[in-house]
């Protein structure tokens, strides 16, 4: 697996001191404000009973879900589970959208509260599992593959990983995260400085040869 | 040398491409076809939430109404007892406490909401206002029979929260709150502002330590008695009619 620092000097150098990741990919994390205003439209035709609607939300919004529910503890495919039960949530919650509030905020508390609740649904059923002597051959489902940075991610804490992930891969302002997390600006700011601090010091024990590269 | 050259800033702007940069996991065609089939197998119209301002509205004429209505029954001897100044001063309270907690339970049912005041600050906020108004417009008598006198207010509050609390939560049925303790508490502290308010209207003694304590008493009471509900019932309180399909969300 590449390192992610060694990663990240290649990408500058390939693309130029100034150049903007979304020129060297066509998705872009970084959202603009006609893609906000879509997303909100389409919500509303989520709401009138529009199937075209719901198809193109789920395509478009489906895969920065699944990369949100996946966390350390998460096998690709209880991963996607989650993320089918996140979007059973949207649209048993679909009803509580104003079309004049961001839609990502609103998304993104249902995405984190149904992840929260899988893992108290999980921790309980670990409490209540009883071992057995000869307990059968374990089933190789490790976590899921992801790629450095990720991995960096997942050695967060959840709430500090939730919110980087939802400023930098998803792109939400500081207002939104608040918004998505019950919290204030203030304290996601806080949270987040954490995290880096937390992730530079990751970056620099986890790769010393890299140390250089920086 | 190199190393310590190595500046925070330029390690942050290292992690803000390589986040940026991360690609997305993609997902099969059958978990996409999965999902759009479930969702638009039930999908129709829904009549959004209203507004804030309208929820807060609905929510204080409600609690007006049945605060009028519980008043009626139960007598206004006691607000007869007050000064001009005592009964302007509590009756301020009380309605900033409904203002409050309404817009509150409000932002609670509501997910991704801008959230200016944070439940449990709110539910401090008021605590303190009523303590603090309560200590300063109140006398502070000698206390006689001070706990005969007081556990039948602290019982008729609690007897009037108790249907306080159903009314507001069939009220709040089509929100989906996410947090169990903070709508549960909200949710305690509207219903038992409700028995506060239904006490200062109909109990006699007007004096600060009795009001404190066992009028108080019902709102730390009502508030406990919503997180702890809201906890035990969690999470069939947000997700229980939660159907695709005609289906449960278990079966599928």
């Amino acid at each position: 697996m590449a390192h992610p620092v060694r990663l990240a000097n290649e990408i500058t150098s390939d693309f130029g001191a100034n150049a903007r990741p979304e020129d060297a990919f066509g998705d872009t994390a970084q959202r603009t404000r006609e893609d906000e205003d879509r997303l909100r439209k389409l919500m509303v035709r989520y709401q009138q009973g529009d199937a075209e609607a719901v198809e193109i939300l789920v395509t478009r919004l489906s895969p920065p879900l699944l990369r949100f529910c996946l966390g350390p503890d998460l096998s690709r495919s209880d991963a996607e589970d989650l993320l089918q039960e996140c979007w059973l949530r949207i649209h048993r919650a679909r009803h509580t959208y104003l079309p004049s509030e961001p839609l990502l905020p609103w998304i993104y508390a249902v995405a984190r509260h149904t992840r929260l609740d899988a893992y108290r649904r999980r921790r309980r059923l670990g409490s209540r599992e009883v071992l057995t002597a000869g307990p059968p051959e374990p089933v190789a489902v490790g976590p899921a593959p992801e790629s450095g940075v990720m991995e960096l991610l997942n050695r967060l804490p959840d709430g500090q990983r939730d919110v980087i992930v939802m400023l930098k891969v998803v792109g939400l302002s500081l207002e939104e995260v608040a918004r998505a997390t019950a919290s204030t600006p203030g304290a996601i700011k806080q949270k987040a400085h954490r995290a880096y601090a937390s992730l530079r010091k990751m970056l620099t024990a986890d790769g010393p040869r890299e140390k250089g590269m920086l | 040398m190199t190393e310590l050259q190595i500046t925070d800033a330029k390690v942050d702007k290292k992690i803000d491409l390589l986040l940026e940069l991360a690609p997305a996991p993609q997902l099969s065609p059958e978990l996409h076809n999965k999902i759009s089939r479930n969702l638009t197998a039930s999908l129709r119209p829904v009549k959004p939430l209203p507004v804030t301002r309208v929820l807060v509205g609905q929510f204080g004429a409600i609690f007006l109404l049945f605060a009028a209505a519980l008043i009626a029954m139960m007598g206004v001897t006691g607000i007869r007892t007050l000064d001009a100044w005592q009964a302007f001063g509590i009756l301020a309270i009380l309605t900033l406490g409904v203002l409050l907690l309404s817009v509150i339970l409000a932002w609670q049912i509501r997910p991704g909401t801008k959230q200016q005041i944070p439940a449990k600050l709110s539910w401090a906020c008021f605590g303190v206002g009523f303590l603090s108004g309560v200590a300063l417009l109140f006398p502070w008598r000698e206390g006689e029979a001070f706990v005969s006198r007081g556990w039948p207010c602290l019982l008729s509050g609690s007897a009037v929260a108790i249907p306080g609390g159903i009314l507001f939560w069939l009220l709040t049925r089509r929100g989906v709150p996410l947090s169990a303790t903070a709508f549960g508490g909200t949710l305690g502290a509207i219903a038992g502002l409700l028995g506060v308010t239904v006490l200062q209207f109909r109990c006699i003694h007007q004096d600060a330590a009795h009001l404190l304590v066992w009028h108080g008493g019902v709102l730390v009471l009502a508030i406990a008695a919503g997180v702890l509900v809201a906890r035990v019932l969690e999470p069939g309180i947000r997700w229980s009619r939660l159907t695709i399909g005609g289906k449960r969300t278990r079966e599928l």
